[in-house]
């Protein structure tokens, strides 16, 4: 038994050594000291009923909204986000649309005329995202919608980038209600002119 | 089928046992190398899925198992695959599913609690390399694969395996090359002083092997492995080895040759004896190799190797006379060696018994047994080993070998 438990600690060990080399050469492998998903030093008030001043008693926020508060974000509805995308200035990119889901999940189709940036991997796309979001007046960042945080942590990595925070959204509801509510659907490059 | 020490099974079931855990090993194995590598293209959707359970705070810990326990898999499932230190990874592999499984059942009873769902209409993507799954068939699955641990943990893995153990220090290389007659090169595992020395006694069954190690039983320094009782006696004990020999003694199998090799070792441990003389062992080829590591490991130096020569009309009248002691061993014979009192030990007053191997029938499988298995190791000493290797007639007595084992006893520098 004592062999077979020293031959165990054999296979951790080597097995830990192998995992830390492949993680280290394979161009997928992820970088062991970046925070993937920050937090913000912004926090939120308490979630308790808020009352104002002509006295009417508000709900609190839902999870998403508080959420987004704690990270000191904010957050834009569809309603919004279609006229933004309908606005002349979408054309003239003072007003941009991020998305935040992985570069396969975007050339599957997104927003038409939507960056995308993965924040795992930035690299492939940030060269030509930044500049655009740090002269945009609105960046609206978007990802699959329901329980997804890429946009919300995209947000924050555009922040801490140095597009200001003020200028920058959440559209929660991301491209699950786009979709379902039958716009337009952008398919492979930005740009590319073939629409699902 | 009983042969010598009752521990042999027939050659069928053995062969059953060894595709079955075959199929355990390459089944464990390829479902760990697929969900590995399912997580190793997507390694960030890996790290999401993570981060759900709340497992940690520290990004560098959570990184960490993301980046790293994919690939952790995807070589633990090689290793089950190929057949590399199967025991081992088994047991690594059992240590991982064990939390792995509670993680994922506490991590549904969370969905249930949130959504009032019956606990096998959850179905979620748990990180396991599959997707989304109903959580009874993950938690079936995974029980399964931790019953299957069990048995490669336990099992003797000896078809279609590299090496279904690591070699333990030395034991691997040196053993390989002492056994090939080379001898081994000096490393930093090799002890770099052999104090003590070893001699091999092998003949066929009744040619008084017992016997001839007794003659230089006395002293101190010196102290008989006794393979076949040594085995019968750690079969009783309560311990892993116990249990696991208890099982193939029951079931009239063979002693893996790694568990002779472990009790064997166990046995030297203990000891402060200067020379050892093995009775009963190496008794297969395959137990050569192990032998020799083993010699290496415990810094030990094979000085002689005795074999005794009897006809088989002689072995046959010898093993119908010959009576054994049950609790301490000892063997006698009615006619040749008789015990002060009839039928009872003289060394520890028990009832005498005549092995049920001391049958003719089993005495004629015994001597198969032994010109099958047993006399190519003799030839191996014989013609790798030819200068410690020496052949004496015990026909008409065992005195002649008696008198070579002291001779050789006092050559490697111990008092008789």
């Amino acid at each position: 038994m004592w062999r077979t438990l020293t031959e165990a600690m054999l296979v951790v060990g080597a097995g830990f050594c192998v995992a830390l080399f492949a993680n280290a050469v394979s161009p997928r492998g992820l970088d062991l000291r970046r925070n993937y998903f920050p937090e913000t030093t912004v926090r939120a008030p308490a979630a308790v009923l808020e009352e104002t001043a002509d006295g009417v008693v508000t709900p609190p926020p839902n999870p998403v909204e508080a959420r987004l508060r704690q990270r000191g974000l904010e957050q834009i509805q569809f309603d919004d986000v279609r006229a933004w995308v309908e606005d002349p200035h979408y054309e003239m990119e003072r007003v941009i649309l991020v998305d935040a889901r992985n570069r396969r999940q975007y050339r599957e189709g997104h927003i038409p005329g939507a960056f995308s940036l993965d924040h795992y991997r930035p690299d492939e796309t940030l060269a030509e995202l930044l500049p655009a979001a740090l002269a945009a007046e609105w960046v609206i960042v978007y990802c699959s919608g329901g329980d997804c945080e890429d946009s919300e942590f995209a947000a924050i990595f555009l922040r801490d980038a140095g597009v200001p925070g003020d200028r920058i959204r959440v559209y929660t509801g991301g491209l699950e209600e786009w979709r379902g509510a039958g716009l337009p659907i952008e398919l492979g490059q930005r740009k590319s002119g073939i629409q699902e | 089928m009983m042969t010598t020490d009752g521990l042999r099974l027939g050659k069928a079931a053995q062969e059953r046992a060894a595709w079955a855990l075959l199929g355990a090993r390459w089944l464990v194995g390829g479902t760990f190398l697929y969900s590995g590598w399912a997580k190793v293209v997507e390694p960030v959707e890996f790290l999401k899925l993570l981060r759900v359970y709340d497992l940690t705070a520290e990004p560098l810990v959570l990184n960490l198992v993301a980046a790293g326990l994919p690939w952790f898999e995807v070589f633990c499932g090689l290793l089950l695959v190929l057949g590399v230190g199967v025991r081992g990874t088994a047991l690594v592999l059992l240590c991982l599913l064990i939390p792995f499984t509670a993680l994922i059942w506490n991590r549904a009873l969370q969905i249930q609690a949130d959504s009032s769902l019956a606990f096998c209409a959850i179905r979620f993507d748990c990180g396991c390399g599959t997707g989304e799954v109903a959580i009874c068939r993950k938690l079936l699955e995974n029980g399964l694969l931790m019953g299957l641990g069990v048995c490669l943990v336990i099992g003797r893995h000896s078809r279609w395996a590299l090496s279904h153990q690591l070699p333990s220090r030395a034991q691997g290389r040196a053993g390989r090359e002492i056994a090939s007659g080379r001898p081994a090169r000096l490393g930093i595992l090799r002890p770099m002083t052999v104090k003590r020395s070893a001699v091999i006694l092998l003949g066929p069954p009744a040619s008084g092997k017992t016997t001839v190690a007794n003659a230089v039983d006395a002293n101190h320094g010196v102290a008989i492995i006794r393979t076949g009782h040594l085995l019968r006696s750690a079969g009783k004990a309560d311990t892993d080895s116990g249990r696991e020999l208890r099982r193939h003694l029951e079931a009239g199998r063979l002693a893996p040759t790694e568990l002779v090799v472990d009790v064997i070792g166990d046995q030297i441990d203990g000891l402060k004896a200067d020379l050892l003389i093995f009775d009963g062992f190496p008794r297969l080829e395959d137990q050569i190799a192990p032998l020799f590591g083993m010699l290496e490991e415990k810094g030990l130096q094979l000085a002689a190797v005795l074999v005794l020569t009897l006809s088989d009309q002689e072995i046959h009248q010898r093993l119908a006379g010959r009576r054994a002691c049950p609790r301490c061993g000892a063997t006698y014979h009615v006619e040749a060696q008789p015990p002060r009192q009839q039928d009872r030990c003289d060394h520890c007053d028990t009832a005498l018994i005549q092995r049920a191997d001391d049958a003719p029938k089993a005495v004629a499988e015994r001597l198969d047994s032994y010109r099958q298995e047993t006399l190519p190791v003799v030839h191996f000493f014989q013609s790798r080993h030819s200068h410690l290797t020496r052949e004496v007639s015990v026909e008409a007595s065992t005195d002649d070998a008696c008198g070579a084992l002291r001779a050789i006893v006092q050559q490697v520098g111990h008092a008789v």
